[in-house]
């Protein structure tokens, strides 16, 4: 709110987060999985002195580990810096409120640097054993890394018994949220089966491997994607520990949200009944389009939780605090100097908003035709471009001024996903002549 | 319009500051320093690759793919370790930090890709070593986008603390970066010296360890890596003295006294020790010798991070002061990060222990 905004044309900041994190989170949750899945084979292999799957192992390490790893980090520095564009004052307090916890992240995240370098880098030039407890503590460091993030991601959606200044010892009213525990288990869940469905479609591709290894190495990461099951009941677990405004999307309340929660349950359904019947049939072959396939399911299973769990917070950032327009809730006013929505709506939402108006001027001489535009860009660019995804101008046209001011009056709760205006009535007047203004009447 | 009338500076966090001050500055300062050693590593190896193009008696292959393998963990190593740096500047300055991020979007994205494209290159740099091929001229685009990712962070540093250049910067769409403070040009030549300063000095290290003995053929290479180090090093004051010469008065009266005011004089002699001792180091060729500048070199670095930060409040004085900042410290969260950290450490030297001990051979 008090920020400059970040426009992005078209496409807008949330599309543009969203680009990025699904991105990250499919790689980063692919590299904790891999973590585990190359450790158990390797351990395995080493028990059964199977020195073809060790080195089958040793030719993916650097495609499934490495390369995951590298991509993995510089797209979780590409998320923070995304949002940091979009949506400042949310990070801001996240920053805020877990500097420790992101320290602590750091700190797992210096462990698994070395403990990758050493596991690709010196494969032959350790003892088998110590390469094997090398790659544990890759995996387990990056399981740490995923738990201490979906603490904070957690937070956002259940903040619970968290208030300002009060989040206890340990932050631990602000980590240990509602939705922590399911949400982590199931985030472990998808990690071991993004892994097992990579395995699956690399062991499967790969010519050179010795049968006997491959057959393994396959059983293995389908056994790797029959945990996506729990996913169920932890979704379960999960919504129950929303908000009653959340859970109303994912009943039929928001159409889009609960499509996506079905496609992507499904998709995890299909991806274990895969596994299952493989495993039952001890069939460890897979064709190139059953690979494609599998993939495309984890895709689509992963990339569509993530859109539920990011659009059933709306329109919070952060639940019951922050609004995706940057204004807090009226339970801030106290602490938020200047962006709290009683505030807004008592000295304007561009009182709080001076990047809104354009360069040089200022409230006092802004032009009224100005002005309403200046409102659009305060309160709705963020999620609303003019023209693109989620775009106002389509979304307004043929509407009446009469209607589109009655809709401001009572946007949230036409719309539940939708913030409370934040602004005057005057300004509620301006930016409804403003939105008019998109569509010109053809007489 | 004045700024103030105009009143773009965000507000400070409703949260307030999680630790005192002092403690995020300290951290900050301490993290960048590592973060800017790691990265000379990265500067020096890409150096490396054009310096020693291909075998020779005193950089054999073994020793050229060593350093190649090397290279991307220390880029690697340096971006984990300069996430740190960027927490710690949100928690004390974030308003600042965050509308700059804005004002330069596009731009500030680009480093991203410029990340991916190094780490990319330095992989297929050291893929080429190890065949037996050459690759100097990754090492030269290595360097480019070093040095244009500096630039960027300059850039975004200098903008962070001129709130009175934000609205005027604005019509720029975040599409250029910002040069134009009277900083910018002397800080960005100071991070590249730097980079080449202590990359030159790395090189040369790394080399010295690996041989045996310094024989004639080892020496003129490491006496080339020398070479690099005392160019960048040199120009690494000289830049330094420029950035103070360029210094505006109001800021320069605003830079915090006590035992802050001797950062600029420890900056610079650190600096020229450094230079001396790589001097010195060159005739004596030892690996004492090379490791002592070594030393000296990571002061001069926590005396310039501890220096920035002392700049950037004194450009910021007169719209923003950290002690009106109320503390809300977490001494329980920090606690438990001291602890993890310690054993994060420790785990790290087990590593280490692992990675290297000596293969037992089979019966």
């Amino acid at each position: 709110m008090e920020y400059p905004i970040f426009d992005v044309p078209l496409a807008g900041g949330s599309l543009l987060i969203a680009g990025v994190a699904v991105f990250h989170a499919f790689l980063a949750h692919f590299s904790v999985g891999s973590g585990f899945l190359m450790a158990l084979a390797e351990r395995r292999a080493l028990r059964d002195g199977d020195l073809d799957l060790r080195r089958a192992l040793r030719r993916y390490a650097f495609g499934v580990l490495l390369v995951p790893y590298v991509l993995g980090t510089v797209t979780g520095v590409g998320i923070w810096f995304t949002i940091a564009l979009v949506s400042p004052r949310a990070v801001s307090v996240l920053i805020h409120q877990f500097v420790y916890d992101w320290a602590i992240e750091w700190v797992f995240f210096l462990v698994e640097g070395l403990a990758i370098y050493l596991y690709v880098f010196r494969w032959d030039r350790m003892s088998p054993m110590a390469h094997n407890r090398v790659g544990w503590i890759f995996a387990l460091c990056s399981a740490g890394t995923l738990l201490v993030i979906n603490g904070i991601l957690s937070f956002m959606l259940t903040p619970g018994r968290w208030r300002p200044f009060d989040a206890g010892p340990l932050n631990y009213k602000a980590l240990l949220n509602p939705t922590y525990l399911p949400t982590s288990l199931a985030r472990l869940a998808i990690a071991l089966a993004l892994a097992g469905v990579g395995g699956v479609v690399l062991a499967s591709m790969d010519r050179t491997i010795a049968a006997e290894a491959r057959r393994k190495l396959v059983a293995l990461c389908y056994k790797f994607m029959l945990p996506i099951l729990a996913c169920v009941p932890l979704g379960l677990w999960t919504v129950s520990a929303m908000s009653e405004r959340a859970r109303t999307f994912l009943a039929g309340g928001a159409p889009v949200m609960a499509v996506m929660l079905g496609l992507g349950l499904a998709s995890m359904a299909i991806l274990c009944l895969a596994a299952i019947v493989s495993l039952w049939r001890r069939d460890y072959a897979v064709s190139s389009l059953g690979g494609v396939l599998l993939c495309l399911l984890a895709f689509v299973a992963f990339g569509a939780v993530e859109f539920v769990r990011e659009g059933v917070r709306k329109p919070y950032v952060i639940e019951g605090f922050l609004y995706s327009t940057g204004v807090t809730a009226a339970s801030a006013a106290a602490i938020d100097p200047r962006a709290s929505l009683p505030k807004t709506r008592a000295a304007g939402v561009l009182s709080a908003a001076p990047w809104a108006l354009p360069p040089g001027a200022d409230l006092a001489s802004l032009a009224p035709a100005r002005r309403g535009e200046a409102v659009y860009r305060a309160a709705c660019l963020k999620c609303h471009c003019l023209d693109g995804y989620n775009a106002v101008r389509p979304l307004v046209k043929g509407w009446s001024a009469r209607t589109l001011r009655d809709l401001l009056d009572h946007m949230d709760e036409v719309k539940p996903a939708m913030p409370p205006f934040p602004g005057t009535d005057a300004e509620k007047d301006a930016l409804a002549a403003y939105l008019q203004g998109l569509n010109p009447r053809r007489d | 319009m004045l700024l103030a009338d105009l009143n773009l500076i965000p507000s400070y966090d409703m949260l307030g500051l999680p630790m005192p001050a002092w403690l995020a500055q300290s951290l900050m300062a301490l993290t960048l320093a590592l973060h800017w050693t790691f990265l000379s590593m990265a500067a020096g190896g890409a150096v490396a690759y054009v310096l020693f193009r291909r075998d020779s008696p005193g950089v054999p292959g073994p020793r050229r793919r060593a350093l190649a393998a090397f290279l991307p963990l220390s880029l690697q190593t340096a971006m984990t370790l300069g996430i740190a740096p960027l927490l710690f500047v949100q928690v004390l300055y974030g308003q600042f930090f965050y509308t700059a991020n804005i004002l330069m979007g596009w731009v500030w994205l680009g480093l991203l890709v410029l990340m991916i494209v190094n780490f990319y290159m330095l992989y297929y740099a050291w893929h080429r070593t190890r065949t037996g091929r050459t690759a100097w001229l990754l090492g030269i685009a290595v360097l480019a986008h070093m040095a244009i990712s500096a630039k960027i962070l300059t850039a975004n540093a200098t903008l962070t603390q001129s709130p009175d250049a934000w609205d005027g910067f604005r019509a720029m769409g975040g599409l250029v970066p910002f040069m134009g403070d009277a900083l910018f040009w002397p800080r960005w030549t100071m991070a590249l010296s730097a980079l080449l300063g202590g990359g030159g000095l790395f090189v040369a290290i790394f080399l010295r360890a690996r041989a045996d003995d310094l024989t004639d053929a080892v020496r003129p290479a490491v006496g080339k890596a020398l070479a690099v180090s005392h160019v960048g090093l040199a120009g690494a004051i000289a830049a330094g003295l420029w950035a103070a010469v360029r210094l505006p008065q109001a800021a320069r009266a605003a830079l915090p006294g006590g035992a802050e005011a001797a950062l600029p004089y420890a900056a610079l002699g650190a600096a020229a020790l450094t230079l001396l001792l790589t001097l010195l180091a060159r005739r004596s060729g030892s690996l004492a010798a090379l490791l002592a500048p070594a030393g000296t070199f990571l002061v001069a670095l926590l005396a310039v991070a501890g220096l920035r930060d002392a700049v950037r409040r004194a450009a910021l004085a007169e719209h923003f002061r950290l002690a009106s900042v109320p503390v809300h410290a977490q001494w329980s969260s920090f606690s438990l990060f001291a602890v993890i950290l310690v054993l994060g450490l420790a785990l790290m030297a087990y590593l280490v222990r692992l990675g290297f001990a000596p293969v037992p051979e089979r019966a």
